[in-house]
Parts: C-alpha cells; structure tokens; sequence
C-alpha cells in the first residue's frame, strides 16, 4: 500500500483498518480469463448462472491483466505458454493471487509420466496461492478454493507490520 | 450581483480539488506500487510486442463520422432557432428560414444516401464466375438411383452474383 | 469403385508407381478390409496428381496425413538351437488417407522411408492443401522432413524445441528455459 503498507503495530485502529481493506480486497477479486483447457469449462460453469460466481463478487472476468486481481490457471500448462504466462502474470497489477485449478495446474496432471511437452505444475512458473485438485474440479470446488483465496486475503497484513514467524525455543 | 457566481467558482474548485487531492492522497500513501521491467511491457496477449501499432483504418468510419457531425450540427442550430417562436413578429420569417434550412440539408442527405454511403457494404451488379473445378458428370455416378438432375451448371464454371468486396479506398 | 480396381486404375494411368498392394483381410460382404496401396517415394507426387485428376478417381479431398516410426525389430529364434534371425530393418512411414467426395470413395496410400535421422519425403502441400500443416506436424513430431514444403517449420511444439517427441528414440529433456521438466 505505499507508503504505509506494514508499517505499524498491531492496535485496534490498524486490524480495524486491515479489516475494511481485506474485506473490499477479497469482495471484489476480478479473475482475468485465463482458461487453457477443459478446466476451462467448468470455470465457465462458475461463472454462469447456476454456480454464480458473481454473488461471491468475482463475476467481472477481464480480458486483459491490467485490469484483474486474480488469475485462474485453469487447464494444462505447457513449456510453449509457459513464458506468456510469466509475463501475463508480471503484467497484472498489485496485489494480485493464482488460483491453480485442476491437476494439470497442480502437479501436471495425467501428463506428468509421458507428457514432454507440459510443465508439472504451473508453480514453476509462477508462484500460487492456492491449488483445486480434480480433473476437472466440479464448479463447487472452484468456489471452495475461491473462498479458500479469500480466506486467505482476511489475514493478510496491509497496514500492520508482518510478524516474524515463532520458532519452537 | 455576481456574487452568486463567486459561490460557484469557489464550489467548484473545491470539489474538483477534493477529489484530485483524495485520489493523490491514496496513490501515494495508500497505493501497491512494485514495477518492474516486464510489468511495464506493452500488453500483448502474453508475447513480446512486435511490429507497429499505427494500423491503416477503414475510411468508411470517417463518411459516418463526418456525416454524423454534419447533421448533428445541423441539430444543434435547430434548438435556438426554435426558441425564437415565443416572439410573434417573427415567426413567419423564422419559420421560412429554418424550413429552408433543414431543406437544403435534406438535398444533402438524399444524395449522401442514393450515393450509397450510408450503406456499410455497396451493392455491386455484376455477378462473380467462380471457378470449382467440378463437371456435372461428375455426379451422375455418385447420385444413388437416379432423381433430379444435377442444377444447371456451364461445365466447370458457376456463376454466382452476391454483393462485392467491401471497398476499403472509396473516392466518391 | 471398390480397392482392386481403384489399384487398376491408378496403375494404368501412373505406371510404376504402386510397389504393392496390401489387404488385411476380409469383411462379411467379401470387400477387401483394411486396404492400403504402398507407393513409391519418388513417384508420390505424380500418383497423388493422378489420384486428385482422374476422371475415375476424384479423390479431392485429403482427409489425414500422418508419421509411424516403426524401429527395428529383432526376432528372437524360433528354438534355442537355431540361429538368431536378421533384425527386421526400421522404417518411417506416411500415411495418407484420401477421400472423393464426388465419387464417394475411400483410398488409403502409404509410403516407406529409410529409418534415417532425417528421412526426406515429398511434399503434397500444393496438390492437397490439407498436407501443409500436417507435414509441419510431421516434422516436429517425427523428424520427417518434406522437400518442397515452403515453410518447414515446427506447429505443434515449441518453436525452439529440440528433438522429435513421437519418436520411439526420444529421451525426454531435463529442462527448458530454465524451467525443470523433470
């Protein structure tokens, strides 16, 4: 956030703060379309009017990573897409998340034996926040990890300064 | 007595200034700001941009646009004109006068349009021979059983009439 | 036109082409099942102009064109006491699957090519437009390269990949681009 962002203690002013900023962040998470393969249908199903993502406030797909928080890398990665993808994902705007859907985005999917040509995961490629197994995911567990996604803006930091991790002593 | 108008100015700037100060107050304080070389690149579907982004345009946007412009002007001098109507001296000459007006830019829109350039793609007259290579006897052997005979065909050409290509340099 | 006599015809307006004629077998109705025609490599070009311009054979449209690797194969004896037979030669071999839509007839053609690193076949692109980009895909996946093609490039794969994939040779890479493919 600029010039403030992770600056101060934690007091019932900055968590009050963070609390109304994470709330507009993960209410309005725009994905970009990125829809490689058949993930890509059941991401469609999301978004129509039966699973209805758009009550989750995530119904505005951007064509463009300029104007999107999220990008949904649903469908098989391969080595060819692999540096659009790098840069796509450059191009989007703070702050931003990836939502690996499918086994394919996960682990490389059921190419991961002979597939020469698919990377095995696209977390080599550009680091993820959350991963849906399933070949496809059914579109309800497309919103699980969409809700998974905002659970996991509700604890983000942006006001209050991020605490070192406790060690065991 | 123009006091009223210093309110407004003041109410103005003011308003316009607490909105560019809130925004510039969010970009700096509150606003993620982490550039990098790639995330400045020219968007281009996820490749590197190559080649120029100066196209050539279709100059059939420019005919609607001028046509536009024409008689949306044309509009805009109708609004006054018909606000002279409340004085009653002048509303036999006003009235002359406007009608000749809208009647010399109907001349105007009747050749604009017998031109054809209010229609998107012109119609052409002539016909187009397409050459496809097929003869007629070709499909006496494929018909199963007989039935009607194969459409009438010139051997190995068709001639098809349509509307022509979309001309892109239009000088009329 | 039923196999036999497509076989027929081709040999009596291409001559010398056909090197043999291969049936597997045959269905209920007596018609040959799974016929293909082998040509020869350097007489391709003019059978397929025959196959595409005679007036009894119309075949306009190619429907498929495809690579088989087939490597060498060694039998092994038949008992232990005799001697280990010759190992049967490899061979690449593109398959062309043809079909007329005026005549409604289906022809299936195939020619064999020395198992090389980089056979060379002829190209068909500019009698069947259909063969362009299944010869591009034929070379990037089989490493078979069409003399003539304009533009021998890879489709499928990434531009500056190396090796052929489908090959039955193929070792898989470690890396590309610093991503690791392992």
């Amino acid at each position: 956030m600029g010039a403030l962002e992770n600056r101060f203690d934690h007091n019932v002013l900055t968590t009050s703060v963070d609390r109304l900023v994470n709330w507009a962040r993960r209410s309005s998470v725009w994905p970009m379309t990125f829809g490689l393969a058949c993930c890509a249908i059941e991401m469609m199903a999301v978004g129509c009017s039966h699973f209805d993502v758009d009550r989750f406030g995530a119904g505005a797909f951007r064509a463009t990573p300029r104007q999107s928080d999220l990008m949904i890398v649903a469908g098989t990665v391969t080595f060819k897409m692999a540096e659009l993808i790098r840069r796509l994902h450059e191009q989007m705007p703070d702050p931003k998340y990836v939502i690996a859907m499918g086994a394919c985005a996960t682990g490389g999917g059921p190419y991961y034996k002979y597939g020469y040509h698919v990377v095995k995961g696209v977390d080599r490629v550009i680091p993820v926040d959350v991963y849906i197994g399933g070949c496809p995911p059914r579109p309800e567990a497309l919103l699980d990890g969409l809700m998974a996604l905002q659970a996991k803006i509700d604890r983000e930091n942006v006001l209050r300064k991020n605490l070192p991790l406790v060690t065991a002593s | 007595m123009y006091y009223d108008y210093l309110t407004l100015a003041v109410l103005l700037v003011f308003g316009v200034a607490f909105v560019y100060l809130n925004i510039l107050l969010g970009a700096v304080l509150f606003r993620p700001k982490n550039p990098s070389e790639l995330k400045l690149s020219t968007y281009e579907c996820g490749e590197e941009a190559f080649g120029s982004s100066w196209i050539r345009f279709d100059m059939r946007f420019y005919t609607v646009a001028l046509i536009f412009v024409l008689f949306d002007l044309e509009i805009a001098f109708l609004f006054p004109w018909a606000s002279v109507f409340k004085d009653p001296a002048v509303r036999d000459i006003a009235a002359t006068e406007g009608l000749v007006f809208i009647g010399i830019l109907f001349l105007g829109l009747v050749y604009v349009w017998a031109k054809g350039d209010l229609d998107w793609v012109k119609a052409f007259s002539e016909g187009r021979a397409i050459v496809t290579g097929v003869h007629p006897s070709d499909f006496t052997e494929a018909r199963r059983g007989g039935g009607a005979a194969p459409p009438s065909a010139e051997a190995g050409v068709g001639v098809a009439s349509d509307p022509g290509d979309p001309q892109i340099d239009q000088t009329t | 036109m039923d196999f036999p006599s497509i076989c027929d015809r081709l040999e009596a307006v291409c001559a010398g082409a056909i090197v043999e004629r291969v049936v597997a077998g045959a269905a209920e109705d007596g018609a040959p099942k799974d016929a293909f025609l082998v040509l020869a490599a350097d007489r391709l070009r003019d059978a397929m102009t025959a196959l595409r311009d005679d007036a009894e054979l119309r075949f306009d449209l190619l429907i498929c064109l495809g690579a088989v690797d087939y490597p060498e194969v060694q039998p092994k004896a038949k008992k232990k006491a005799d001697p280990v037979p010759d190992p049967i030669p490899g061979r690449f071999e593109v398959v062309y699957h043809l079909l007329s839509t005026i005549k409604n007839q289906r022809c299936v053609v195939k020619i064999k090519l020395p198992h090389d690193e980089k056979p060379v076949a002829p190209t068909v692109q500019d009698i069947y437009p259909t063969a362009n980009w299944h010869e591009r895909e034929a070379w990037d996946l089989m490493g078979i390269h069409f003399d003539g093609h304009p533009d021998m490039r890879r489709v499928l794969c990434a531009l500056d990949w190396v090796g052929h994939p489908l090959r039955k040779d193929y070792v898989f890479p470690k890396e590309y681009h610093g991503i690791s493919a392992e």
